[in-house]
């Protein structure tokens, strides 16, 4: 049986999200095809993919077609077609800024990475004709694009703009049948995180809020991953794993 | 009487839901300016202001940098405290804008024109004009149910209108937190407006909601604009998208 390729975007290192959905979908057989950021970053991504068997990386930073094209070149020498895309980029210059503080240029460049290039990659995949047919595609969000969370900012709005990006191209891809979804996990302290103002109070309260008392493992977010990715009856979805912290509302009982 | 200010952002003709708004918040005593978006619509938009005593109008495109830079510092040299602002913009007004394409066809400039008119423009405002913005000002951004569902070939408006629900809440936070001001939408159903001869047929349009609706009636424009002045004026609601739809958006198929 031939093997299925995933092309997975968004490993910064073993903390990452990415990396916890990359080594589920290795661990069920697939090929995985990571990127990485600069030469910064390489070694960190290596660590993730070295022992998932990974000989070849490549060098992707949203707008350089250049590299995509170097994606995509590598995929047709090795006569290779990708069954799955995971899309796990954000970034935010402004994000410590109040909302309404926060610059058009800084905002819009955040919409680019954190949102648009999913439907820049996607596109370009499909035109090369290197997206299987059945392929899934899947993508990082975050309950901030539902409710405003404090410190969290301006990614709230980007990640509402990628969840309708994720029905808007489930709707339009369909007929290809290719599929897409989101999955919204609750706080992981990654690097990403590390940027947000008070991330550790948002996790305790992420904790404290949950009815099991705990956040999300990495390992656990990557399960969920990998069956909303290989499910054929779900498109269009954005599911959350967040133990349950933002569909409850926690009350400590009184004190005598 | 305590002179009270409304800035409107959205007119473009008698037709536009921000001209229905405007009227309701004039009955309710408050002094109008409102913006045009360029010479193409500023005919209709000074038409608009001398029947209805719009006291300025100013010109804002959204698209330009240096239209935010001079709309906003002519209504701080205007030397008006606000305590309404009303935004009623989005891209599907301007000429020759493409949103009737799939999302993998849409350039990168024309999607961030969108999202930056029918969106971040409301962050632009308010950021710029925060300090003519009283405490407890009210604002108001008209928002579409489209917000939540992909329509194929107008999902630029969707992500649009995503973005902007995310951003009324995420304003709500930041400016009740700066100064108790508070920030809501209203989801209206379709009306006869220019901008739905962008999506397709008006009557056609209508006619279909209309079926759709449990009431069988389309929305009418006195109607949301009582629910926009209502949700300016009360002082509990907050980060809230309201919908008016006559029903239409609870119906399955």
């Amino acid at each position: 049986m031939r093997r299925k390729n995933a092309l997975v975007i968004g490993i910064a290192n073993r903390d990452s999200i990415s990396a916890g959905i990359a080594e589920e979908l290795s661990a069920n057989g697939y090929n995985i095809i990571p990127t990485y950021l600069n030469e910064k970053a390489l070694p960190y991504v290596k660590e993730v993919t070295d022992p998932l068997g990974v000989s070849r990386l490549f060098p992707f930073q949203v707008g350089n077609d250049q590299q995509l094209q170097a994606i995509v070149k590598h995929l047709r020498a090795e006569g290779l077609r990708l069954d799955v895309f995971v899309h796990g980029i954000a970034f935010a210059s402004e994000i410590k800024k109040e909302l309404h503080e926060v610059s058009w240029k800084s905002f819009m460049d955040s919409t680019r990475v954190s949102a648009f290039s999913l439907v820049e990659i996607t596109s370009q995949l499909i035109q090369a004709d290197v997206l299987n047919p059945g392929g899934g595609i899947l993508t990082l969000s975050y309950i901030g694009s539902h409710l405003a969370v404090e410190g969290y900012n301006m990614m709230g709005p980007v990640k509402s703009i990628l969840e309708a990006l994720v029905r808007g191209l489930a709707s339009e891809l369909g007929g290809k049948g290719i599929r897409v979804n989101a999955i919204s996990p609750g706080p992981v302290m990654t690097r990403a995180a590390s940027g947000i103002k008070g991330f550790s109070n948002l996790l305790h309260v992420a904790q404290t809020g949950s009815p099991l008392n705990r956040t999300a493992s990495i390992e656990d977010i990557g399960k969920i991953a990998f069956e909303v990715i290989s499910n054929p009856s779900i498109t269009g979805a954005v599911y959350l794993v967040d133990c349950g912290s933002s569909v409850t509302i926690r009350v400590p009982s009184e004190q005598s | 009487m305590e002179n009270k200010n409304a800035l409107i952002i959205g007119i473009r003709d008698e037709e536009s839901i921000c001209y229905a708004i405007a009227s309701e918040i004039k009955r309710a005593g408050y002094n109008l300016y409102a913006t045009y978006q360029d010479q193409t619509t500023y005919n209709s938009v000074s038409r608009v202001a001398e029947a209805m005593g719009i006291k300025k109008i100013f010109p804002y495109d959204a698209r330009n940098d240096e239209d935010l830079e001079s709309f906003s510092s002519a209504m701080k040299q205007e030397g008006v405290s606000l305590d309404i602002l009303v935004h009623g913009i989005s891209y599907s007004t301007a000429e020759g804008a493409k949103l009737n394409l799939p999302l993998v066809d849409v350039t990168w400039e024309e999607f961030t024109d969108a999202i930056r008119v029918g969106a971040f423009s409301l962050v632009e405002v308010t950021g710029r004009l925060l300090p003519l913005l009283k405490d407890e000002a009210s604002i108001l951004a008209v928002t579409l149910r489209w917000s939540n569902v992909a329509v194929p070939r107008f999902n630029v408006v969707c992500a649009t209108k995503a973005a902007l629900e995310s951003i009324i809440r995420g304003l709500a936070q930041s400016l009740g937190n700066a100064k108790k001001i508070r920030v809501n939408g209203i989801s209206p159903g379709f009306v006869s407006t220019y901008s739905l001869s962008k999506i397709g047929n008006r009557l056609e349009i209508l006619e279909q909601e209309k079926e759709k609706s449990p009431l069988k009636t389309n929305v009418r424009n006195e109607d949301l604009a009582g629910l926009a002045v209502s949700i300016l004026e009360n002082r509990s609601v907050t980060g809230m998208v309201y919908s008016i739809d006559s029903g239409v958006g609870i119906m399955g198929r």
